[in-house]
């Protein structure tokens, strides 16, 4: 089981290794968006790496477990309704990028409207809720690890990956990572279908009757509020999912909008592994009765089921998806520091600093995980509360022309603010999601403004004759 | 394809698909081989929702330019 993960991930090195593009020193922008020349492949790639993390292999079926069937609604409604939405907006923000020059989400934002403030609060929020998804990844990573049965330590073993994901950046940036993602992408399909077959085929044998039973009424009991948070949670993270830094990031790397496009249209379908997950976390509640921890629920199954060699290739599967994920959040969170945060670094400075901010990253998510055990899915809510903040920001670059800077930094810190503290102190709210009452507040303040004092007009990004 | 048309191929049929169909939907105590009719229609709404956006791409958004703009990121404009 060891030689096929420890042999999975040396190939991901050697790929990585790849990336590279002999004799040519890479510049900033190409070491965090690949200077924007990513094939609409690639671009594929990149994005479904990043877009299925640790949390879709671990927290899905476990989350089927825990709470049934509200939450795949959710959890699958949120991300085919984001690429449906990514397919309109995503090429407007290439194109709102490359008319700034932009390497990261503040560079739009602050640059679109001229605004150093805008820039720094923006930087500061996405930094703030991005700082937990690192640590949610090695929550995920620690689960991995331990079924892999070694008698390493288990911070030991985080380091030892965080040291594999700096690799991969330090090799060659977003280029290694998204190479890396094609591996990973590859081997989760395969891996998710060879448990889920394992899973049919042995589905007579040691099935327990009572456990069919109570585990059909679980998944089975929808409840208003259970719909309601499941409807709001999908507007909510939709709307904000091409919002995060990271997103932002690999959208800059594709070379055309339609590259875009064209990426865009066959996201959905990578999607299809979850009727097999859905199997796999099935298969869990009719066949066990206890387990420590839902999140653990796949790479139980898969090590139930799979002879060791195959549990190996499964757990490495599982692993690569944190570790394409955390280099995306590294390669967006560098910049976010050496561009954004600190005035002045010269395009060399502000590479050779990141990765000193990547390596500060990684360590605290490492000590995070190692201290929290926040279920991994109430830090995916957060994380979405932070990020959907950025949008009416985003509508104003892409369509509004007098738009303000002051009421996008006002709307943003009011959006963050009363989303956390409803959550934070569980504010009944019928089940809606808090994040959408704190997106609603900061659209109310951002229009507002608009309507009574608009400020100076700007071209917005979209083309004058998008639908000509 | 009118622009209303894309809109409605490519935003309102996915969304409608999901929201509020796949709720709904699981208010129906009809399940097939075991498994809830809402939820195999969630899971036929990954398909469709490419299928909308490809009807998009191949009656319209093919046709537009295809802008080829070079930045400048250091100066932050177009080069």
């Amino acid at each position: 089981m060891i030689a096929t993960f420890a042999a999975i991930f040396v190939l991901s090195l050697a790929l990585a290794l790849s990336s590279r593009r002999a004799g040519v020193k890479q510049r900033a922008e190409d070491f965090f968006i690949a200077s924007g020349q990513f094939s609409a492949v690639l671009f594929f790639f990149l994005a479904v790496g990043e877009t299925y993390s640790i949390t879709s292999v671990l927290g899905y079926p476990g989350g089927i477990y825990a709470n049934g069937l509200s939450f795949v609604t959710w959890f699958l409604g949120y991300i085919v309704l984001a690429f449906v939405l990514g397919y309109f907006l995503n090429p407007l923000i290439w194109r709102a990028g490359r008319l700034r020059g932009a390497v990261t989400l503040p560079d739009l934002l602050g640059r679109h409207f001229d605004s150093r403030a805008l820039e720094v609060v923006v930087a500061l929020a996405a930094l703030l809720f991005l700082v937990p998804l690192g640590m949610q990844q090695f929550l995920g990573l620690e689960i991995v690890l331990k079924a892999l049965g070694t008698a390493v330590s288990p911070l030991l073993l985080a380091s030892i990956v965080g040291a594999f994901a700096f690799a991969y950046i330090a090799i060659s940036g977003i280029r290694a990572s998204a190479y890396v993602a094609i591996l990973k992408d590859i081997l989760l399909i395969l891996a998710i279908l060879v448990t889920a077959i394992a899973a049919i085929r042995q589905w007579s044998e040691g099935a327990d009757p009572v456990l069919a039973s109570a585990a059909a009424k679980r998944v089975m009991q929808p409840s208003l509020k259970g719909d309601v948070f499941a409807v709001t949670t999908i507007l909510l993270q939709s709307a904000g999912f091409s919002m995060a830094p990271q997103i932002c990031a690999s959208i800059f790397t594709a070379r055309s909008a339609s590259a875009v496009r064209r990426a865009q249209i066959t996201m959905p379908l990578y999607m299809l592994m979850f009727p097999f997950l859905t199997m796999v976390a099935y298969y869990g509640l009719n066949h066990i009765s206890h387990i420590d921890t839902a999140n653990a629920l796949f790479p139980l199954v898969a090590s139930m089921l799979l002879p060791p060699p195959l549990t190996g290739g499964v757990l490495a599967a599982a692993a690569l998806s944190a570790l394409v994920v955390l280099t995306g959040i590294c390669l967006a969170i560098g910049p976010l520091v050496t561009r954004n945060l600190v005035p002045g670094l010269g395009n060399n400075q502000q590479r050779q600093w990141s990765k000193l901010v990547m390596v500060l990253y990684l360590i605290l998510s490492i000590a995070g995980a190692a201290t929290s055990s926040q279920l991994m899915v109430t830090i995916n809510n957060l994380y979405y509360f932070g990020m959907t903040q950025f949008l009416p920001g985003m509508l104003g670059v892409l369509f509004l022309d007098r738009m303000r800077p002051g009421a996008i930094i006002a709307g943003i810190v009011a959006g963050d603010a009363i989303a956390f503290l409803l959550f934070q102190f569980a504010v009944p709210l019928g089940g809606i999601n808090p994040g959408l009452i704190g997106l609603a507040v900061n659209l109310a303040i951002v229009l507002a403004t608009l309507r009574l004092a608009p400020g100076q007009a700007r071209i917005a990004a979209r083309p004058v004759r998008q639908n000509a | 394809m009118s622009p209303f048309a894309r809109y409605t191929i490519g935003i309102a049929v996915p969304f409608l698909s999901v929201i509020p169909t796949v709720p709904l939907l699981y208010r129906l105590p009809v399940t097939l081989f075991g498994v809830p009719l809402g939820l195999l229609w969630l899971f036929a709404c990954i398909p469709l929702a490419s299928l909308c956006l490809a009807i998009c791409w191949f009656r319209h958004d093919r046709y537009l330019p295809d802008e080829k703009i070079e930045s400048d990121y250091d100066q932050g404009r177009p080069r």
